[in-house]
């Protein structure tokens, strides 16, 4: 039987089919990775459901409370928007680093975060910018932080009467500076081990730690907060030995999966590698541009 | 020394960088590749391939799969003829019959209209298997406890000849010179070392595709088919299916990039099967997948190298065992030996009085190999060059003199050749290290340079070409070589404005279809410019006879009085009277009055040139990493006259990036005989971005082999640049990687053990 | 099966495929357009390079449906009236292309670049074209053609 493409143009609709058709009807955005999956059969749902007319899905928002990014906002969009480059820089650097032109160009961030292949670019940063996604379904609307949303290996919490709605980033403390480092062959390809990291300067003291995130891509079967890492440097300075311990644990909460290109052990130890280098270019980007947000 | 600038006679056409002449097509778009030919009513071809690197077929059941709703046809070993195919040696089954021998093997092809039905009916075929143990390692390949696989070796057609064989061992090709023995006991230092490279996919953008339509009346057989030796294909296929080959006319068409791969009949004759049952045409296009899985790769190796050393340096024997992993079948490889015929060139760029060389192709449960750009001399010059450094390290020699030391001269002897001439090897040496300043290069912490040297030469066979006139005047070469990217068709016009004196633009170019000569060797081995050219040149001498003759006749003079000159017929001392080749085109309104030539050559000997290349890397490498980045590659190259400068330097840079990511990025990753890096996003061949500065030098000699004084190039720039790379690597961090690729995380691992190593106590 | 109307190199075509056809198969198989090229059909070779809407994309990951409404640009819609233009030209005169397989991606990725960034460093062309890949050259002659380019300003 012929595969369907259904094509809504409001979220009502799009939703009634999951609510009818569940995995059956698989939501379509930029489709760069569904389309690959398609043509390699990984995949065949009777129904392809077309994002592409829903404009609630589209436009990103900067708000008070943080930026407010449409599922099918486009990786193009993020690196060009001045919203971003302004209020989370961070993103826009994540996003130039994904898959190619043509593929920035279509692919989104929604799609993306859906897709949860291991070492994409954007999960590692938008975890340490401590993002949330909206998930809607006809019955409800509910937001998942991203660590709850990524659940296994290309799995993740979308129900399937959902749809990924919106990414929410809350706007940074102040003082913020963040860094994405990534390990690959080449530039653009998916990261042996990828490294976000946002330094948060304590309040009160000024060289020590008010708050260290890092999220790591490429070295578990989801990506990740290293939380135990960032735990054991809060409140404290950040020299050289800290840095280096806090690397260690980073390293020591991994998984990583051994592949073609890289065996699980150098993952592992690339991301002491990447730990260290991601906070001493947050570090330095404070330097240059005093305390402007990362 | 250096850059010796010798002077160029000064050509029309010939040294200038013409544009080619097939671009405009392929600009526009309207050049047509095998799969852009369109006939309506085809129907697309799927095949079902082994999941099982070795197993025996015990039930095939395509009742499920006829069935399917769309599916035309569905066809096993059983519905087609048991003949084995190969370019040389006949040994592969074009669906497997009760075994499989390597995972990708075919078992089934399906037609049907639409591709993705074809493509899910082949899973609705019933196959029972029962395995059978796999070997993948040639070196356990040809131990005494290692499975069979194939036990009708001897019955094979095209079987070559050897003495002791050894297990799945079906050629072995070996040199001498000199006494090895003997040369290692006069030795001061013998240094043994091993060395591993990959298996690596050519890669070229086009894949495999063929398209069969058989005409109803007269049963020809029409095909296109991404392969560039139309005829030897035109008369396999006629093998395998069982047809008169007369009955087959191959429409050579433009094809998506070679580099040694697209030789074989891969999908041919299913796709002709089913256009035979079908009455429809029938075309296959391999997925990449199926490419990267199920082709012709280069050949991984193990190779050993023994070098012995006088204390002054002087290299005194060299002996070299390479044991190919040449895959389930040898039906990939077109020589007759049936082996790889870089291995000749196994010793080096050196002048070694006593050598020997062993190949050996061997049988494993992995993908059949076949031709890439030089094959079998970048995997070798991999570890000659490699090692020729760790001497110079270890007699604490600069690697640049170590080579100079030896260098090829004229008249120096070689497995192969009894002395070469012109030889520019030292010229060639002396050149890389002046423009790269190498005695002064102050390293940088974390940089460093490497070198490496290798020499390549002409390929043999034969060619035809027809010459004609136009009625517009353009003079028109006719071929059925395929240029496959290389620029060979463009040169080929060249010479021709160049020895008929017409304008460039005045010469075009037809590509024919098997129908057209009898038979030829087909495009590679570096064989066009050598072959071709001079079949081209002598075409285009006999047409200018012709046209003096017919002119004379005109004009009512001898044709010793008239010349051919700046596209017009003159009357010598006399230029009042001439004709332009339009009004001869002209005159020449019946049969007996026709403006066409056809001319033959062929090359059966290897002249005694060898086209030398060098390769200076300089490499930064991150030791928390192991991360290598390029940050220059200089190349050197042993030039005589450049035909086309463009299009030279294009197949320099090209195969300079191949080089590199060789080196550095490319392998067929295998897990028990499956390919794990099955698409272009795990296969990594460079992209732009991994492209470093490529600077070229050429040192210039008086002749070449080739057409006006040219030299080989296509195959000759690539395998200097993995060991360059390498060499670099050490110098730069001190770790030596002798298993292709260079990882980052290899490099990591190597200095971490060189790091313990370090810290041990010391054992002197 | 649909009937799909697509804006292709300023002409209106009438094309019928599967609903979730590819845009690739439409042009190719679909209208006879084979100049936009198939190659590894997974995203990553670009050799099937399109432009929609000015933008490049890799035409075996875009539904054709998506597309009606779209001014879709393939590799034949650059020359005008059978001339070529200054891209197709430069590419001829630098040695950008050998086999000629991943031209036709190339140039269409080239264009987008240029549109977007019509003096783009040696940097950017490197990022512009990422998606593409060659065998053949190398890729400096593709780099020296488009920066010749950038610098006619044509």
């Amino acid at each position: 039987m012929e595969r369907k493409l259904v094509r809504p143009h409001s979220m009502d609709e799009a939703l009634s089919q999951r609510e009818q058709h569940g995995m059956d009807a698989l939501p379509i955005a930029g489709g760069q990775s569904l389309l690959v999956m398609l043509r390699n059969k990984l995949i065949d749902p009777k129904i392809l459901l077309d994002l592409e007319s829903i404009g609630e899905l589209r436009g990103l928002q900067r708000q008070s409370s943080g930026v407010s990014i449409g599922a099918m906002t486009t990786f193009f969009d993020l690196l060009s928007s001045t919203d971003v480059q302004s209020a989370v820089p961070l993103l826009g650097q994540a996003a130039a680093k994904v898959g190619s032109t043509a593929i920035r160009n279509l692919g989104t961030i929604g799609g993306n975060l859906c897709h949860n292949e291991p070492g994409a670019d954007l999960p590692p940063a938008l975890l340490v910018l401590n993002a949330s996604v909206e998930l809607r379904s006809r019955k409800a609307t509910r937001k998942v932080t991203l660590t709850e949303f990524f659940r296994g290996f290309f799995e993740t919490a979308v129900a399937p009467e959902e749809i990924l709605s919106r990414v929410e980033i809350p706007i940074l403390p102040q003082g913020a500076r963040g860094a994405y480092i990534k390990h690959a062959i080449s530039p653009e390809d998916l990261a042996i081990a990828g490294v976000a990291v946002m330094l948060v300067p304590d309040e009160n003291k000024a060289d020590a730690v008010g708050e260290l995130r890092i999220g790591l891509g490429g070295v578990a079967p989801v990506p990740f907060r290293a939380a135990k890492a960032e735990a054991a440097v809060n409140g404290k300075v950040l020299n050289d030995d800290a840095i280096r311990a806090v690397a260690e644990i980073a390293a020591s909460e991994a998984e990583p999966m051994s592949d073609p290109h890289a065996s699980a052990d150098y993952r592992r130890k690339m991301i002491k590698v990447l730990v260290r280098r991601a906070i001493a270019a947050a570090m330095e980007r404070a330097e240059r541009n005093g305390h402007g947000k990362a | 020394m250096g850059n010796l600038k010798v002077k160029q006679p000064s050509y029309s056409s010939i040294g200038k960088s013409a544009p080619r002449i097939e671009g405009e097509k392929k600009v526009s778009g309207a050049a047509l590749y095998t799969a852009d030919h369109l006939l309506p009513g085809t129907v697309w071809g799927k095949v079902l391939r082994s999941p099982y690197a070795h197993a025996r077929i015990k039930r095939l059941d395509t009742e499920r799969a006829k069935a399917h709703p769309g599916v035309l046809a569905v066809l096993t070993a059983a519905d087609i003829p048991a003949v084995l195919t190969g370019r040389r040696l006949r040994d592969m089954p074009m669906l497997a019959r009760e075994r499989a021998r390597f995972i990708g093997e075919k078992i089934a092809v399906v037609a049907a209209a639409d591709r993705n039905v074809a493509e899910e009916a082949g899973q609705l075929i019933e196959v029972d298997y029962e395995e059978l143990t796999p070997v993948f390692d040639p070196l356990a390949a040809i131990t005494e406890g290692a499975p069979e696989l194939h036990e009708c070796l001897a019955e094979y057609q095209g079987l070559p000849q050897i003495g002791t064989r050894l297990k799945n061992t079906y050629s072995h090709e070996e040199w001498l010179l000199g006494d090895v023995e003997r040369g290692f006991r006069e030795s001061d230092h013998v240094f043994e070392d091993r060395f591993a490279t990959q298996h690596v996919h050519q890669s070229y953008l086009e894949p495999h595709s063929s398209l069969v339509s058989i005409e109803p009346d007269s049963g020809i057989i029409h095909v296109w088919v991404s392969n560039k030796v139309p005829y030897n294909t035109k008369n396999s296929l006629a093998d395998a299916v069982g047809v008169p080959p007369e009955k087959i006319v191959i429409h050579v068409s433009a094809i998506g990039g070679d580099f040694g791969g697209k030789g074989a009949l891969m999908d041919l004759p299913l796709c002709y099967f089913l256009a035979q049952r079908l009455n429809r045409p029938v075309r296959m296009i391999m997925t990449y997948t199926e490419e990267l899985t199920a082709a012709n790769p280069r050949h991984a190796a193990q190779i050993l190298v023994k070098t012995g050393l006088k204390k002054d340096g002087r290299i005194i024997a060299r002996q070299i065992k390479v044991y190919w992993n040449g895959g389930a079948y040898g039906a990939m490889k077109p020589i007759p030996t049936v082996n790889l015929p870089g291995a000749v060139k196994a010793a080096g760029s050196y002048f070694i009085p006593n050598v020997r060389v062993d190949s050996y192709a061997i049988y494993t449960n992995s993908v059949p190999c076949g031709h890439f750009r030089s094959p079998g001399l970048v995997q070798l010059a991999f570890a000659g060059e490699s090692q020729i450094d760790m001497i110079a390290e270890a007699l604490k020699m600069d690697p640049l003199h170590l080579r100079l030391r030896n260098a090829l001269k004229d008249g120096d002897p070689t497995v192969d050749q009894k002395g070469m001439v012109e030889v520019q090897c030292k010229e060639v040496l002396e050149a890389a290290a002046a423009v790269t300043k190498w005695k002064h290069f102050k390293k940088p912490a974390q940089v460093g340079r490497g070198m490496a040297l290798s020499y390549r030469h002409v390929g043999l066979g034969d060619a035809n070409a027809r010459m004609s006139v136009k009625p517009d005047g353009r003079i028109s070469i006719l071929t059925t070589y395929a240029d496959t990217g290389t620029g060979a068709h463009t040169i080929l016009c060249q010479m021709v404005a160049e020895v008929l004196d017409v304008p460039f633009n005045q010469v075009g170019l037809e590509v024919g279809t098997t129908d057209t000569f009898r038979s030829e060797s087909g495009t590679g081995a570096s064989r066009v410019t050598f072959v071709l050219g001079q079949a081209v040149l002598k075409a285009a001498a006999k047409l200018k006879s012709l046209l003096c003759e017919r002119a004379a006749a005109m004009l009512g003079v001898s044709s010793d009085q008239v010349i051919l000159k700046n596209g017009r017929l003159r009357v010598d001392q006399d230029s009042a009277r001439s004709l332009s080749l339009a009004e001869l085109a002209r005159a020449a309104t019946d049969k007996s009055f026709q403006l066409e030539v056809e001319s033959y050559h062929a090359e059966h000997e290897t002249p005694p040139e060898g086209v030398f290349a060098a390769c200076v890397a300089e490499v930064h490498v991150d030791v928390a990493t192991g991360q290598v980045t390029l940050r220059k590659l200089d190349t050197v190259h042993d030039v005589a006259t450049v035909l086309n400068p463009v299009g030279h330097q294009g197949q320099i840079d090209g195969g300079i990036m191949q080089g590199v990511g060789y080196v550095l990025m490319e392998e067929l990753a295998m897990e028990d005989g499956r390919v794990t890096t099955a698409n272009f996003g795990e296969y990594k061949i460079p992209n732009i971005q991994d492209t470093p500065l490529l600077k070229t030098t050429l040192v210039h000699s008086r002749e070449g082999a080739s057409p006006f004084q040219s030299k080989e190039i296509g195959e000759s720039a690539i395998s200097q640049v993995a060991p360059a790379i390498a060499n670099a690597i050490y110098d730069a961090v001190g770790v030596r990687v002798k298993d292709l690729p260079i990882t980052a995380e290899k490099v990591y691992r190597a200095l971490k053990e060189r790091r313990a190593e370090n810290q041990r106590p010391s054992s002197k | 099966m649909a009937k799909l109307k697509l804006e292709v190199n300023g002409e209106s075509l009438g094309v019928e495929a599967a609903e979730t056809a590819l845009l690739l198969d439409a042009l190719r198989e679909g209208l006879g357009l084979t100049g936009t090229k198939r190659g590894c059909e997974t995203s990553h070779c670009g050799a099937c390079t399109v432009l929609l809407g000015g933008v490049a994309v890799h035409s075996c990951v875009v539904l054709a449906a998506r597309c009606e409404g779209k001014e879709i640009t393939t590799v034949e819609g650059l020359s005008r009236d059978g001339e070529l233009n200054e891209l197709q030209r430069l590419f001829l005169k630098h040695g950008a292309l050998q086999c000629g397989y991943c031209t036709p991606g190339m140039l269409m990725a080239a264009t987008a670049l240029l549109r977007r960034n019509p003096k783009p460093s040696l940097e950017e062309i490197k990022v512009g074209l990422d998606g593409n890949l060659c065998r053949c050259t190398g890729y400096t002659g593709i780099f020296e053609a488009i920066q010749a380019c950038a610098l006619s300003g044509k």
